[in-house]
């Protein structure tokens, strides 16, 4: 196997339900991540917190934050034996990760009836830099009549409110994950890849440490690094845009007219690595064939943005 | 890490309730780094006299996975122990004395016995009692429990007896069994969790005083407790994991905000 300038590989392709698997890689960047947990007197109104916290969490770009739902926890994960749902938080710094949670927190979860927040990364002993302010913020609203109390050796918020109180976390350990892990679907046209994209969607949505932040887990708006606009520092993918065809340097083929990008955020390589796999194999067992899927690709930069490389032949193998 | 065994000797000059022996000098922090032979020589106070420690107690020292003290015999007059605890397990079989975990600063303590009066107060003349970690009294505790505590946790598992919270700053206590009079008298911050609300119930009927001490009791949702998965909190909580629960304040007479947290009981009229 070989690479091009651009970052592509040369080598015979693999296509997995007649489905072409592109020589090529995902690639990926550094962030700082944290995961939290809500929970609330029934799923409810817990989903309605998860909800509210994730809205408008899609893209480090301009959401600043990148957010979504890991999964719906039960009261026997929970650690005041409550539904639970668990989120996982993506940003560039650990001071921006900081700085959204708590204005999150604040208006998405404090503000829901029968909530509770928690941390939901193990707590080894992380340093207090390394710590997102939870309660340690959000305890200021109960105006000295909020309690403390350190059970087990975590500290916790009881913040008066007007359905009884809000119990919170006094901090949560961040971590670091990866942003930016990605494939494209390449469809005859955009039934099939919608169909493809649900599909993938499906199997990743239940996989731990890995969310698909953009709206339904799928972004139709790739971006490239730049724009001909000084003010735009990203803009349309142009090349995988099947109306640019015959303008542009399209990448796409004659039959080749939608196209649906899965971005993913993971805790891991390997988390990423393996949404990666279950996601391309679901599009391509449920629009494989003559389904109207085509090609699954993926966005790279040439390996210039960021050190985390998914090559698609070698997770699909 | 080390584990310290202690264990009272029998029938000694220094035994008997008449002798009192200071043993807050059986501390972690002191013991560190100490062979057997120099423990032994290391002075306590028994009946107002310095005594050798190894002719008090039987001594040995053991590897351990964490720090821990052992303490077992007859410790009926054995005062102070527990005192500055502040890291590791520190755990007692037999009835003690009194201050019991008094100043103590971190790590757990666990007594398999009753304990005498002041658990977790000032030691001495210092003017802030017990400020971390948690003390576990499996029998019933004395007059004075939780004395100007400032934080941490004290699990009771029988009974309290007078004057418990007095002064209380802030932190936990959970009481399972029967209180003693002038419960909460002074307490400024701090929750109080009673398995049951006769006793405070029928103090506020007969105490004079006591009702201008307390809040009104209100309904309460206490979602908190069910973080505690202690299970030495098991006695303590499943009453109010069964029953409706009330939360009233104290001491309202000096002003203070502390929380006393009891399940409904027919008796209640607060």
């Amino acid at each position: 196997m070989s690479h091009t300038t651009t970052g592509e590989e040369v080598d015979s392709p693999l296509v997995i339900n007649e489905v072409r698997i592109e020589s090529t890689f995902a690639e990926a960047f550094d962030m700082k991540a944290t995961r939290l947990i809500i929970t609330a007197m029934d799923e409810i109104w817990a989903e309605h917190a998860a909800t509210a916290m994730s809205g408008f969490g899609t893209s480090v770009i301009d959401c600043k934050l990148e957010i979504d739902i890991e999964r719906r926890l039960s009261p026997t994960e929970t650690p005041d034996g409550r539904p639970g749902i668990a989120l996982l938080a993506f940003a560039m710094s650990g001071g921006e990760l900081e700085k959204q949670i708590i204005r999150r927190a604040g208006q998405c979860v404090l503000t829901c009836p029968t909530t509770a927040l928690f941390a939901g990364l193990p707590d080894e002993n992380v340093p207090r830099d390394k710590r997102i302010a939870l309660g340690k913020s959000l305890r200021f609203f109960g105006d000295g009549n909020q309690i403390s109390k350190v059970i087990d050796g975590t500290r916790y918020w009881r913040v008066p409110v007007m359905d009884g109180e809000f119990i919170c976390q006094h901090d949560a350990p961040r971590t670091s994950g990866i942003g930016g892990g990605n494939f494209l679907l390449v469809a005859r046209d955009l039934h099939a890849a919608s169909r493809a994209a649900r599909a993938a969607i499906s199997a990743i949505e239940s996989m731990p440490g890995v969310i698909t932040p953009f709206p339904g887990g799928v972004a139709r708006s790739g971006s490239k690094i730049g724009s001909k606009y000084k003010s735009m520092i990203a803009s349309t993918n142009d090349a995988f845009c099947p109306t640019l065809r015959g303008i542009t340097d399209s990448q796409l083929g004659e039959n080749e007219n939608a196209v649906l990008e899965i971005v993913m955020d993971g805790l891991t390589y390997q988390a990423i690595a393996d949404a990666t796999r279950a996601g391309i194999h679901a599009a391509c067992r449920s629009c494989g064939g003559d389904q109207g899927l085509i090609a699954v690709t993926a966005g790279n930069y040439g390996g210039k943005l960021g050190r985390h490389h998914f090559h698609l032949k070698e997770i699909m193998s | 890490m080390t584990r310290w065994l202690f264990r009272r000797h029998d029938g000694d000059p220094f035994s008997g309730h008449q002798c009192a022996i200071d043993a807050s000098g059986i501390r972690r922090s002191w013991l560190s780094g100490k062979s057997e032979s120099q423990i032994c020589q290391t002075d306590l106070v028994a009946d107002g006299k310095a005594v050798p420690l190894g002719e008090l107690f039987d001594v040995e020292i053991q590897e351990s996975a964490q720090d821990q003290i052992l303490v077992a015999g007859d410790l009926a007059n054995v005062h102070g122990l527990g005192a500055m605890h502040d890291d590791g397990e520190f755990r007692i079989n037999g009835d003690v004395g009194n201050y019991l975990g008094c100043g103590m600063t971190g790590g757990q303590l666990t007594l398999q016995g009753g304990a005498g009066d002041f658990v977790g107060a000032p030691l001495g003349a210092r003017k802030v009692g017990m400020s971390g970690g948690t003390i576990c009294v499996q029998g019933d505790a004395g007059d004075c429990l939780g004395h100007r505590m400032r934080r941490g946790t004290i699990i009771v598992n029988g009974s309290a007896g007078k004057l418990l919270a007095a002064s209380m700053v802030a932190g936990t206590i959970g009481v399972a069994g029967t209180l003693g009079a002038h419960l909460a008298v002074g307490m400024k911050r701090g929750s109080l969790i009673l398995a049951s609300g006769t006793a405070l119930a029928e103090q506020v009927d007969r105490e004079p005083g006591a009702r201008r001490r307390f809040s009104s009791p209100v309904r309460f949702d206490p979602g908190f407790l069910s973080l505690y998965q202690d299970p030495r909190f098991t006695e303590v909580m499943t009453p109010l994991m069964r029953l409706p629960v009330f939360r009233t304040r104290a001491d309202r007479s000096a002003g203070g905000i502390g929380e006393v947290i009891f399940p409904a009981s027919a008796e209640m009229t607060l």
